[in-house]
C-alpha cells in the first residue's frame, strides 16, 4: 500500500492530473450536470412530453422506404460503420443490387382506359399495378420504367411504397441494404426505429415515468445516471493522460533502477494502476457528494437516495475509466511511446460516433465503452436495457483486466530485456555494450 | 548457504550479429572488483546480465551461488548504479530514496533509519529535501551510490560511474565507494583506469566481449615490465616517438616534453625503462589485443 500511496501522491500533485480535474469539472459545469438545471417534476396533462422510437412498422416502413429512394437516387448514403461518419457512394454493381431493393419496395400505378362494352364510347378507368420487377436500371444509373403504351422510359424520381410487402420481408430488404452499405447505416433493424420510428410519449407514459424516479430512483438514482451519462464521455478519454504520463515518467534513465528492485512486476503495476483509479475517480466523487448534498437540500434527505452518484460512480463510470486508464498503461509499457493517447482517442471517437449521435439517447451496445441515457428520469427505459448494461460493464471491466494483465507481462519482458517491438524505433532494447 | 561473490563461466551474448559477449569467464571475489575496457567492449551488457536486466544467451552466472535466471532472488541482494543515474525529478532526495526502499519491500521504520544513515554516509544530509532536478552532477552520482546501498545487498554493480564528474567529485566518489563496499562485492566497471587503481585489487579487461585480463593490479602492472619508457624529447623528437611508439602521458616542459610511451618490442634508441602503472599495463594489453597477440604470452 506504500507505493498506492506514494503514486497516488505522485499524481495528484502532477500537472497532467490537475488538467484532467479541470476538463471534467468544466464538462461537468458546461453540461449543466454541476449542479443540475432540471428539475424533477409531476407532468401535467396537454403538454408535450418528448419523442421516444417504436417498433411500428406502419411509421418506419414508407418513411424507411423514402429516405432509401432518396439516398439511392443520389447515390450518396450516410453511414457510420464502427462509429465513423461516412459517405458511401455504390458502384454500378452495387448500385444494380440496391435498385433491386428499392424496386421490390416501389408499386408504380398506372390507369389504362378499356372498353368496358362493345360500344364505341363507353371505356373505364383500370388501375395496372407495376411491380419493381419491370424496373430497371438504365445507363445513367437512374431507375426507370417503360409504361405500357409507351415506348419510352420514364425515369422514376420519387418511390410509391408498396403496402402489400410484408415487415419481416421489408426487414430482410433493409438488411440487405445495410449490409451493401457496408453497415452503420439508417436501416439495420435497431437504428431503423430510432430514425423513422419515433413516436410521442404520452402523458400516461411520461406520469409512469415521474413515479418511477420517485419511488425507484428517489430521485438522486435519475440525477446520477443523467451525470453518468456526461461524466462517462470524458472518462472515456481523459484518464488516459495521466496514465501514459506516469509510465513515460520511468524515461530510459530510470528504469534499470526501479527493473532492479525486488518488488514483483504484478504488484508494481497494480499499485499503479490503482494510484491511477483512485485519483481519476476522486472528483467524481467529490461532485457526487457535493450534487447529493445540494439534492438533500432540494428535495429533502427522506425522499432521496444518498448513495446514488457512488453506485454509478462505480457500476457505470468506474469501468469506463479504468479501460482509459488500461489502454494507457498496457500501449506506454509496450512502446515507450504516447500512443496509446492516439489509440484511446480513436476509440472514444468511434464509441461516442457509433451511437449515430442523437439516435442513441437510451442503451447501450455489447461492447460500448460510454453507455449513454441523456435524459433525466425515463427510468423504465433504463431498466429495460439494465441487464445490457450489466453485461456492457462487465466486458469493458474485463477488457481493463486483460489490458492490465499484458502490462505485467510486457513489464516483465521488459525487466529481463526480453522484449523487443521492431515498430517503434524507441522501444527497442538496445543495450549499450 | 549462499556462495560469495559472482561466478560467470563462458558467457556468451549476442544482438543480433553483434557479438557483444563471448565465452566470459570471471570469478569474482567479494571485494572492490575493475572491469576495464573501451566504449563499446561489453561492460554494460555483462553488468546488465548481472543485474538481471538482459538474459544471457549461453553460459553460467550465479550472484551468491544464485543463479541470474532467478531474477526475483537475486535482485534481494543486488544493489544496481547503472551509467547515467537518474531518478523522477520532482522527487525530493528523501522522496526517491523512500520509494525506492518501498520497491525493495522494506518496511517504514527500515526505510527512515536506513535512509538517514545513508544521507549521512553520501554526505546529502542537507539536500534531504532538494528536488533531484536541483541536484549537481556529483550528488546525483552520490544518491545514486545511496540508492544501491538501500536494502544492504551483498553485492554492488557500478556502471561507469564517474563518466561526467570533475576531478574532486571523482576522487570523493570513488572513496565513498571504497567505503561502503566492506564485506560486499562491488563490480565498478569502467574505462578510467585510474579509478580502478585507485580502488580495486582485481582487475578484468574487456576487449570486444573478450576478457583480456583477469587478475590483480600488480598482476596488469607486471605485464608491461620492461615495456614502458620514460624520455625528455624536443618537439621534433616526439613527433618521431608519437609515430614509432604508445605514448600513453606526456608533460610539456616549454621546448622540451617529458614522454612516457610503450615499447613492447625491446629497448627503444632513447629514454630509460621505468615501472609501468596501472595505464601503461592496460594500454599495453589493449595494444598487444590489437595486433592480435595473446596477452598471457606476456605473462
Amino acid at each position: 500500500m506504500t507505493q498506492y500511496r506514494i503514486e497516488l501522491v505522485r499524481i495528484l500533485k502532477s500537472v497532467i492530473y490537475l488538467l484532467m480535474v479541470a476538463g471534467i469539472v468544466l464538462f461537468a459545469l458546461s453540461q449543466r450536470v454541476l449542479p443540475p438545471d432540471m428539475s424533477v417534476t409531476e407532468p401535467e396533462p396537454g403538454r408535450s412530453y418528448g419523442m421516444k422510437p417504436s417498433n411500428d412498422p406502419s411509421l418506419i416502413m414508407p418513411q424507411a422506404a423514402g429516405s432509401l429512394f432518396a439516398q439511392y437516387s443520389a447515390n450518396k448514403y450516410i453511414t457510420y460503420p464502427n462509429g465513423f461518419y461516412k459517405v458511401v457512394r455504390l458502384n454500378q454493381e452495387d448500385r444494380k443490387k440496391m435498385a433491386g431493393i428499392v424496386a421490390e419496395l416501389s408499386i408504380r400505378r398506372h390507369s389504362v382506359s378499356s372498353q368496358k362494352s362493345e360500344g364505341p364510347t363507353e371505356r373505364e378507368n383500370e388501375e395496372i399495378r407495376i411491380k419493381g420487377d419491370d424496373l430497371r436500371l438504365n445507363d445513367d444509373g437512374n431507375l426507370e420504367i417503360v409504361m405500357p403504351g409507351s415506348e419510352i422510359p420514364e425515369d422514376i424520381t420519387e418511390l410509391e411504397f408498396d403496402p402489400e410487402i410484408s415487415w419481416d420481408r421489408f426487414k430482410e430488404l433493409m438488411a440487405q441494404a445495410d449490409k451493401l452499405l457496408g453497415g452503420g447505416s439508417d436501416f439495420s433493424e435497431v437504428w431503423m426505429s430510432h430514425r423513422f420510428g419515433l413516436i410521442p410519449v404520452t402523458y400516461v407514459e411520461a406520469l409512469a415515468d415521474y413515479h418511477l424516479v420517485i419511488s425507484h430512483d428517489r430521485l438522486t438514482g435519475a440525477y446520477a445516471r443523467l451525470f453518468s451519462d456526461y461524466m462517462g464521455i470524458i472518462l472515456g478519454l481523459l484518464p488516459v493522460f495521466p496514465a501514459v504520463f506516469l509510465a513515460l515518467s520511468d524515461r530510459k534513465d530510470i528504469s534499470p533502477v526501479l527493473y532492479t528492485r525486488s518488488i514483483s512486476s504484478a504488484r508494481f503495476i497494480l499499485e499503479r494502476f490503482f494510484a491511477l483509479t483512485s485519483a481519476t475517480m476522486l472528483p467524481i466523487i467529490l461532485m457526487g457528494t457535493i450534487l447529493t448534498f445540494k439534492h438533500a437540500g432540494d428535495y429533502g434527505w427522506v425522499n432521496i437516495d444518498p448513495f446514488a452518484y457512488f453506485r454509478y460512480a462505480f457500476f457505470w463510470l468506474l469501468p469506463t475509466a479504468i479501460a482509459a486508464i488500461s489502454v494507457g498503461m498496457f500501449f506506454t509499457t509496450l512502446t515507450n511511446t504516447p500512443i496509446a493517447i492516439a489509440i484511446q482517442l480513436i476509440w472514444w471517437f468511434a464509441d461516442i460516433s457509433g451511437g449515430k449521435g442523437m439516435y442513441t439517447f437510451f442503451g447501450v451496445r455489447p461492447i460500448q465503452l460510454i453507455p449513454r441515457h441523456n435524459g433525466l428520469g425515463h427510468t423504465e427505459a433504463y431498466l429495460d436495457y439494465l441487464p445490457d448494461l450489466i453485461q456492457n460493464r462487465i466486458r469493458i471491466m474485463l477488457v481493463a483486466v486483460f489490458l492490465i494483465t499484458g502490462t505485467i507481462f510486457i513489464f516483465s519482458a521488459r525487466r529481463r530485456g526480453s522484449l523487443y517491438v521492431p515498430v517503434f524505433a524507441r522501444s527497442k532494447i538496445r543495450p549499450e555494450v | 548457504m549462499q556462495k560469495p561473490g559472482i561466478q560467470i563461466q563462458n558467457l556468451s551474448k549476442c544482438y543480433g550479429k553483434k557479438q557483444a559477449l563471448s565465452g566470459v569467464s570471471l570469478n569474482i571475489k567479494p571485494g572492490m572488483f575493475g572491469l576495464l575496457g573501451k566504449n563499446g567492449a561489453g561492460k554494460t551488457t555483462l553488468m546488465k546480465i548481472i543485474a538481471t536486466l538482459l538474459k544471457k544467451q549461453e553460459g553460467n552466472v550465479t550472484v551468491c551461488g544464485i543463479p541470474v535466471e532467478k531474477a526475483s532472488e537475486v535482485r534481494k541482494i543486488i544493489g544496481y548504479l547503472p551509467q547515467d543515474f537518474n531518478m523522477y525529478r520532482s522527487m525530493t532526495v528523501y522522496q526517491a530514496l523512500d520509494y525506492l526502499g518501498v520497491l525493495s519491500g522494506m518496511s517504514g521504520p527500515e526505510r527512515k533509519d536506513r535512509i538517514s544513515t545513508l544521507l549521512a554516509q553520501v554526505n546529502l544530509t542537507e539536500q534531504a529535501g532538494k528536488k533531484v532536478r536541483a541536484l549537481s552532477g556529483g550528488m546525483k552520482q552520490r544518491l545514486g551510490i545511496a540508492q544501491t546501498l538501500l536494502h544492504d545487498p551483498k553485492v554492488l554493480i557500478v556502471d561507469e560511474p564517474t563518466a561526467g564528474l570533475d576531478p574532486e567529485e571523482r576522487v570523493r566518489f570513488r572513496n565513498l565507494l571504497c567505503e561502503v563496499a566492506e564485506n560486499k562485492t562491488v563490480i565498478l566497471s569502467t574505462h578510467i583506469v585510474g579509478d580502478v587503481e585507485a580502488t580495486c585489487e582485481d582487475v578484468a579487461i574487456l576487449h570486444e566481449g573478450r576478457i583480456l585480463f583477469d587478475g590483480t593490479v600488480t598482476d596488469l602492472c607486471r605485464l608491461a615490465d620492461g615495456s614502458v619508457y620514460m624520455a625528455e624529447v624536443s618537439q621534433k623528437e616526439l613527433a618521431w616517438i608519437r609515430s614509432a611508439y604508445i605514448i600513453t602521458a606526456v608533460i610539456s616542459q616549454g621546448k622540451k616534453s617529458i614522454v612516457r610511451f610503450l615499447s613492447p618490442d625491446g629497448k627503444p634508441p632513447a629514454g630509460k625503462s621505468i615501472a609501468p602503472n596501472a595505464e601503461d599495463a592496460y594500454i599495453f594489453c589493449l595494444n598487444r589485443a590489437g595486433k592480435g597477440g595473446s596477452l598471457y604470452d606476456a605473462i
